[in-house]
């Protein structure tokens, strides 16, 4: 379960976040959206602990995965070494699959630097459902990436979390990026 | 054999020729008007074919990379071990830091004076290598870990990658590129100063105890065939390094 109660988070005296409060039970999932600059991102990271809120509480799983609004893949590593960075060895199986689902099998072991956005974006996806965790927060996910693979990425990311109760956050100025039909909304 | 290598092969080939020619028109210059003796390269390369007959002179090359080599290795090792810390903790950074940044600003020839006084004359080159080195490592990798990309170590954190596997899976794969630049130049400033400390302090079997004799015997085209031997052994493992580091990118680049 993730929940936010009367969180306020502000950078240098500007407020970002006000009093916001909402709770996720797990196997749901959860759209926040909104304008740019209104804080949907410190929402993940504040999720994520890498903020800590000026008043208020947070409770959220102590392992989530995420995919940031920027890749952050290492551009010396190719494609699994990548996916492979975050995980213990018996996952690497289950990656694998991943990679395989992602159509990346030709490419698995191409230099990063080579790719174009859209499969970066699918690379950082495919290692944060590898990485499992009991939540995933995706930022701006679906960036760059065909309407085909978007329906894929959102067919796996039900079959790996909210069907296994799981909750998963999208983060997107984009209302129809919900992975499910009863998301819930959350209007920043 | 693709047209580009034929052409790049042709340029290094007329570069060499150039300077070759300057260097016997020099010589030519020198020794008939000024009086002055500048072995030309035909005088040189004879030394060379000396020089490379005798076993002597191949012990004292070896001997000589072992030393400046030694001296490269451990500087590297102390430098990245140091940078590693001060980047890490504010105490040691107040305590190493200015330490380093004198060793750097002291001229080469102060320390070998100075270790001279405490330091078998067969280890000093080692020595002076080690401190030529260290604090150039220690500054790239202080600067860079320091400065180190904030996203990423963002990334580490919430995938719970930590300790060793951060610091080198991460870290100092980022910053790799960085490091062998480094690297680069510090093999070139171990030579310098490697020989230069053996020029000085003359070591029973060294490069520089043979550059040293050749000076006092007034033996000018030996002294030219010494240096080339320097500049060549020096380029040579400054094309390993780099060599190594490409070989090692294109294992990783490579397709299936």
């Amino acid at each position: 379960m993730i929940s936010f109660e009367n969180v306020d988070f502000s950078y240098n005296d500007n407020q970002i976040i006000k009093n916001l409060s909402f709770k996720l039970n797990d196997g749901e999932s959860l759209l926040i959206t909104g304008h740019s600059g209104c804080g949907k991102t410190t929402v993940a990271r504040l999720i994520l602990g890498l903020l800590m809120p000026d008043s208020g509480k947070i409770s959220a799983p102590e392992k989530i995965s995420t995919v940031f609004q920027e890749d952050r893949l290492i551009s010396k590593f190719n494609v699994r070494k990548n996916i492979y960075l975050p995980l213990s060895k018996h996952r690497y199986g289950f990656a694998d699959k991943l990679i395989s689902e992602f159509g990346f099998d030709d490419i698995a072991n191409s230099s990063i630097s080579r790719l174009s956005g859209g499969m970066k974006r699918r690379i950082a996806i495919i290692r944060a459902i590898a990485y499992g965790g009991n939540a995933l927060i995706l930022d701006e996910p679906f960036n760059g990436i065909d309407s085909r693979n978007v329906s894929l990425i959102k067919d796996i990311i039900m079959r790996e979390y909210t069907e296994k109760s799981k909750s998963v956050i999208i983060i997107s100025h984009n209302k129809s990026d919900v992975v499910a039909t009863n998301s819930k909304i959350l209007e920043l | 054999m693709p047209t580009n290598y034929i052409k790049k092969l042709l340029y290094v080939f007329l570069a060499i020729a150039f300077w070759f020619f300057v260097w016997e028109a020099a010589s030519f210059f020198i020794n008939d008007n000024l009086k002055l003796f500048l072995p030309s390269p035909v005088l040189v390369f004879k030394a060379l074919i000396r020089l490379i007959n005798k076993l002597s002179f191949w012990q004292a090359v070896l001997l000589t990379l072992l030393r400046i080599f030694t001296g490269f290795i451990c500087g590297v090792l102390t430098g990245t071990f140091f940078g590693i810390l001060t980047s890490h903790l504010k105490i040691f950074d107040a305590i190493f830091s200015p330490a380093m940044r004198i060793i750097r600003a002291v001229p080469v020839v102060a320390f070998i004076i100075l270790a001279y006084l405490f330091i078998n004359v067969n280890y000093l080159p080692i020595f002076i290598c080690f401190l030529m080195v260290m604090p150039l490592i220690w500054q790239t990798v202080h600067d860079e870990l320091s400065s180190f990309d904030n996203d990423l170590s963002e990334m580490a954190t919430v995938f719970n990658i930590k300790g060793f596997k951060k610091l080198f899976l991460i870290k100092f794969v980022t910053i790799s590129d960085k490091i062998i630049t480094t690297m680069v130049n510090g093999i070139g400033l171990a030579w310098k100063s490697g020989i230069a400390s053996e020029v000085l302090c003359t070591p029973a079997i060294s490069l520089g105890k043979n550059l040293y004799r050749a000076k006092g015997n007034i033996n000018y085209d030996e002294v030219y065939a010494i240096t080339l031997i320097v500049v060549i052994l020096s380029i040579l493992i400054e094309l390993l390094i780099k060599y190594t580091y490409s070989k090692k990118l294109r294992t990783e680049k490579k397709d299936d």
